[in-house]
């Protein structure tokens, strides 16, 4: 009896849980219409191999004082059309592979199938939205490989995708000093890792390089993931392009190649990147971002 | 009819807040009874540096099996008094530092500030749990990085915390031969970062090393990062990277390595894992069937 009382209360609760977390996911902010002047920034970052709660962390200390709406989504399921039309910049980087879904449990006993990236009406719609609207947007590290989001590559100016080496000690180099992105930016050093592309032949403007030292990471990856990182095969060298531009129709287009661990963050350079990109890829005048080097602090 | 926009926006952000507030309170699993036979698993895993979702798919992966019931908090805010109470296993690595707080919101326009972890509150219970109710726990990689926490750091043997190197090939050997966690388990190399620590003049059992190439580690990480690092010449990476005590009615292991994904690949860190839950536990050990493997865990 007890026994029955106790599933019994449990399935009412679960169901109340689910209407109630149905009425959490049916209402969003998005559905309120724009204010004027008001900026949208959506972002979907982080997966099994990239982390969510520190891109969040960064992109909010970067962006955070401009008075933007910046909304980070917890699935990609919230990345609708609905949403996209009303988003001013999109900022990206998951690739499609099944990562863990949201769940409005606090302890999460049975976690859902993951909800999909990126969908066809997804990338149907980044497309509309940049090329009609002029949306901007920012897809960064492994947004590259979504391989089977063709037209989206396209929009990127990507071909195909190489596969980055392990994470280790980069020179980021060769900055466009013709670019507003990355006039006066000054090189520098970090660990990351850096995807390979192979770009269309399409208009795209170099951003910035970046180089590996390639018998140390060999040595750092170890043998058996040689095949897998691609760091035995000659030609592919570790001296790839790290960060380029684009405007295809009405939209403007920054990917940065870079960006999978904590600490390339911390750079003054790659945040100034981060800002300007943001700005840049909205067609909007760049201010001064007061960006300083450093891990806990982004300002004086 | 702004008016009416405006108040059926301020209804529903009403009633989202109602609802958020329900959902991440209630808890209707935790605090229901456990049945006869039940055997809960509680998670706390993932902050700033390290990957939530990552060390929620291995673990699952690895204990799913079992029948247990296997509970993530997606904040260390629900790991509760009430909650450790009921809890036989509890397997957590977060360091102290600022994570960002949970909330039920799909798309998050403000994050809520992070729940602090440890509490004076968690910590109490955790050790009470762990010798007097004999709750096992196998706190792993940063959970040594809350320093402050004086009495769970004492319960896990540990006097002071030493700072990894970076991400790095490193060789896990020296395997326990004379304790079930690890006998038969092969050594292997794989990429890791390994925390080391001073432990306190108490009971306990090594269960294996992990040792990192000095030269590789300090061209790796750079100069700038040598000092944050730790690596300056004076701390060998040759540490202890399991270890296992029992203090009152209680088991702990300590698994001071296991920060990125590549080593949730290998059969023996998976064998570790599963043999560890089942030792803390003072549960038989039985037949793990796990193979080598990224994607897959069994045949």
């Amino acid at each position: 009896m007890d026994h029955e009382n106790s599933l019994n209360r449990r399935k009412a609760l679960k169901a109340g849980l689910t209407v109630i977390t149905g009425s959490v996911f049916a209402d969003n902010v998005f559905a309120a219409p724009k204010k004027p002047g008001e900026v949208r920034v959506l972002v979907l970052a982080g997966d099994y191999w990239h982390n969510d709660m520190m891109y969040e962390s960064h992109w909010r200390r970067i962006l955070g004082v401009t008075g933007w709406n910046l909304l980070f989504a917890q699935s990609s399921k919230f990345i609708t059309p609905e949403v996209l039309k009303d988003t001013d910049l999109f900022i990206f980087s998951r690739y499609g592979g099944g990562n863990p879904e949201f769940t409005t449990d606090g302890l999460v006993e049975e976690r859902p199938e993951s909800a999909p990236w990126m969908t066809n009406e997804q990338e149907d719609a980044i497309i509309e939205n940049v090329t009609e609207r002029g949306m901007g947007i920012i897809p960064f590290h492994c947004s590259i490989a979504n391989t089977t989001n063709k037209k989206v590559l396209e929009l990127m100016g990507v071909k195909e995708m190489i596969m980055h080496g392990p994470c280790v000690m980069t020179s980021f180099y060769n900055l466009n000093q013709y670019h507003p992105i990355t006039e006066g930016v000054e090189s520098f050093e970090e660990v990351d890792e850096i995807f390979g592309a192979v770009m269309l032949d399409v208009d795209y403007t170099p951003l910035f390089q970046a180089k590996q030292n390639y018998e140390l990471l060999q040595k750092a990856s170890g043998d058996p993931y040689s095949g897998g990182y691609y760091a035995e095969r000659e030609n592919f060298p570790l001296d790839r392009l790290a960060g380029w531009s684009r405007e295809v129709g009405n939209g403007r287009m920054v990917y940065l190649n870079c960006m999978s661990h904590q600490m390339v963050f911390w750079k003054k350079s790659m945040k100034e990147i981060m800002w300007r990109s943001a700005f840049w890829a909205m067609h909007k005048d760049i201010p001064k971002s007061g960006l300083i080097e450093g891990r806990g602090v982004d300002r004086e | 009819m702004s008016e009416n926009k405006k108040s059926r926006r301020k209804f529903l952000k009403t009633g989202l807040a109602v609802s958020a507030a329900y959902c991440t309170t209630a808890n209707p699993l935790s605090a229901e009874p456990k049945k006869p036979g039940e055997v809960r698993v509680l998670f706390l895993a993932g902050d700033y540096w390290h990957n939530g979702m990552m060390y929620e798919r291995h673990w699952r992966r690895i204990l799913g099996v079992t029948g247990w019931r296997l509970m993530f908090a997606q904040s260390s805010d629900f790991i509760t008094p009430e909650v450790i109470d009921q809890t036989d296993l509890l397997v957590f690595s977060r360091y102290g530092g600022g994570n960002p707080g949970f909330t039920t919101d799909g798309l998050v326009g403000q994050r809520p500030r992070g729940d602090s972890w440890m509490t004076s509150e968690q910590e109490d219970a955790i050790v009470e749990n762990v010798t007097k109710r004999g709750m096992g726990i196998i706190p792993f990689h940063c959970s040594i990085a809350n320093t402050s926490n004086k009495k769970v750091m004492e319960l896990m043997g540990v006097r002071d915390m030493i700072m990894h190197g970076p991400m790095v090939n490193t060789y896990f050997y020296e395997m326990n031969q004379d304790h079930p966690i690890t006998r038969g388990v092969r050594p292997f190399e794989e990429v890791d970062e390994i925390f080391g620590m001073v432990m306190l003049d108490d009971n306990y059992t090594p269960l294996y090393r992990a040792r990192q190439d000095y030269d590789i580690v300090r061209k790796m990480s750079g100069e700038s990062h040598e000092c944050f690092y730790g690596v300056e010449g004076a701390i060998p990476l040759d540490r202890m990277a399991g270890w296992m005590r029992e203090v009152g009615n209680g088991r702990i292991v300590y698994l001071n390595c296991m920060s990125y994904q590549q080593v949730f690949w290998k059969k023996s860190m998976k064998e570790i894992m599963w043999r560890s839950a089942h030792w803390a536990m003072k549960k038989d050990i039985p037949e793990s069937g796990l193979i080598e493997g990224r994607s897959t865990d069994r045949v």
